[in-house]
């Protein structure tokens, strides 16, 4: 554990020094906080959705941005310090086993995108009175986050160069922002579309953070969702193990 | 150090052609050679960071191919380019690397207060590394890598993109961290004034073999100038520039690298 333990400190100090630059504050907090208000405030009373359109928009937006914060974190994390420093391959080469250095790194996209999400509550309750998130809903949170840092150590591996996170970006982030249930019910889509989005990890994020109790699909949805991560983890740590230069 | 017929091919480039040689502890060992020589895919090999087609690398009797854990904790690398997180503190930086390497608090305390002496930053050690001249930088990189009191510490062209005073004093540092952690030292290098102030025994790389090994008056022997100097003896061995390899790769790596070291 020491060895994860020492890559997650790393990782938060970098995040410590950069929380005070305004680029890095931005594009974390204020693209959430936007959409909330616009869609919040332009649609809200024009559509109907089961407990009222704000909360329903309130949790989907929550949901992306631990999506996004926890990806942004790793994926640049690894890929910068892979491509364009050389602190990626020293700490590669320390003693630390694979596994501890994945786990530190998604540890801390954990971090930033819990954190970030919890910002993003804390203005929705103050500005709509958002109620507050049920187990269900924090648990699906908590294992979206480890779903997406893990998957973007992953990628932060196998990219060559910041063009090609852009295509990530472009072709996995993006739809599943707005087509897996972050803005709108996903049952206005049509039926086949719906099938493909419904497994995809913010889709099951999204339906567990609705939810108000435990049932027995939300415990299947957690399942999947944390079986998602570990399959992220794993791709990651083997990434991790056969670096190669 | 053993390396054995170490091999490697990137496509249709033989970048390292079965070479074998050998390092004694306690020496400081260069790798010189023109660019595309070889040189850093060898030290990539050696440290596990790049596979090797064919051989092996024994570093403080540890086979690389069957004990990479305890090679890992054997060795300390410098690579060429930076390895500092520069919004970090020079403390910081080698507080994680402490904490990397499991290094107890009290030790970890003391090694950190020491080796920040020892390379002369012991003032400046609670600035950010961003604030610091290229050789500062570099004197932070290699004691990052010797904190943790390696048998064997690598250096990929520990000084490119530095001024000559800063050179030198990244030469005086090194030798003094060296003699007093008695440690074995490989580098790489194409600075012929490097390779002779630092090194014990030189091995001079073209085109992925080793063309010459041995001391600096052993080269010069087998050229049969006693006089030659070190350009001549570069120039002897290596001096193909017809057949120069290195690509765009490795000026982009060598101008970021020095425009990042100021």
């Amino acid at each position: 554990m020491r060895g994860l333990l020492a890559v997650y400190r790393r990782e938060m100090l970098l995040m410590q020094k950069k929380i005070g630059k305004l680029g890095y504050v931005f594009s974390s907090v204020m693209f959430p906080v936007i959409y909330l208000f616009a869609f919040g405030l332009g649609l809200g009373s024009r559509v109907e959705v089961s407990g009222g359109y704000v909360p329903f928009l309130a949790k989907g937006i929550i949901s992306l941005t631990v999506m996004l914060n926890a990806f942004q974190q790793t994926s640049l994390s690894v890929s910068a310090g892979r491509l364009y420093q050389r602190t990626f391959q020293t700490i590669i080469l320390s003693p630390v086993p694979a596994l501890q250095i994945a786990g530190g790194i998604a540890l801390a996209g954990m971090t930033r995108g819990l954190l970030v999400g919890g910002l993003i509550y804390g203005v929705a309750w103050l500005a709509f009175g958002v109620p507050a998130l049920s187990g269900a809903a924090v648990t699906g949170l908590c294992l979206s986050a480890f779903c997406f840092a893990a998957f973007g150590i992953a990628v932060g591996l196998v990219i060559g160069d910041a063009d090609e996170i852009s295509l990530v970006n472009n072709f996995i982030i993006t739809p599943m922002i707005f087509f897996c249930g972050s803005f709108f019910p996903m049952q206005n889509l049509p039926e086949a579309l719906r099938a493909v989005l419904a497994v995809l990890p913010l889709s099951i994020a999204n339906n567990l953070l609705r939810l108000e109790a435990w049932t027995i699909q939300a415990a299947g949805g957690a399942a999947v969702l944390a079986a998602m991560g570990c399959g992220f983890l794993w791709w990651g740590v083997r990434g991790l193990k056969q670096y190669d230069e | 150090m053993e390396v054995r017929n170490l091999s490697k091919r990137f496509g249709d480039v033989q970048a390292v052609d079965d070479i074998s040689f050998e390092v004694f502890g306690g020496e400081c060992f260069g790798l010189l050679g023109p660019n595309g020589a070889g040189k850093s895919t060898t030290i990539k090999m050696m440290i596990a960071l790049l596979n090797s087609d064919e051989g092996e690398v024994v570093i403080a009797g540890h086979p690389l191919s069957r004990e990479p854990m305890r090679v890992r904790e054997s060795i300390g690398y410098v690579p060429q380019m930076l390895s500092v997180d520069g919004v970090l503190t020079g403390y910081e930086n080698l507080l994680i690397f402490g904490k990397l390497y499991g290094l107890r608090q009290a030790v970890r305390e003391e090694r950190i207060w020491e080796i920040l002496k020892l390379i002369g930053l012991e003032e400046v050690a609670q600035r950010q590394v961003k604030t610091y001249s290229g050789g500062m930088i570099r004197r932070l990189e290699i004691g990052q890598a010797i904190l943790h009191r390696p048998k064997v510490l690598f250096l990929d062209e520990p000084t490119v993109g530095l001024d000559p005073v800063a050179r030198k004093a990244v030469w005086e540092h090194l030798e003094t961290l060296r003699s007093h952690y008695r440690m074995t030292v490989l580098l790489t290098t194409h600075y012929m004034e490097e390779a002779e102030a630092l090194c014990a025994r030189i091995a001079i790389m073209n085109q992925g073999s080793i063309a010459a090994l041995g001391t600096v008056q052993q080269l010069r022997d087998a050229m049969g100038n006693p006089a030659a100097s070190m350009d001549d003896i570069f120039a002897y061995f290596a001096g193909d520039a017809e057949n120069e390899r290195g690509g765009i790769r490795d000026v982009t790596r060598s101008r970021r690298t020095a425009r990042r070291l100021g």
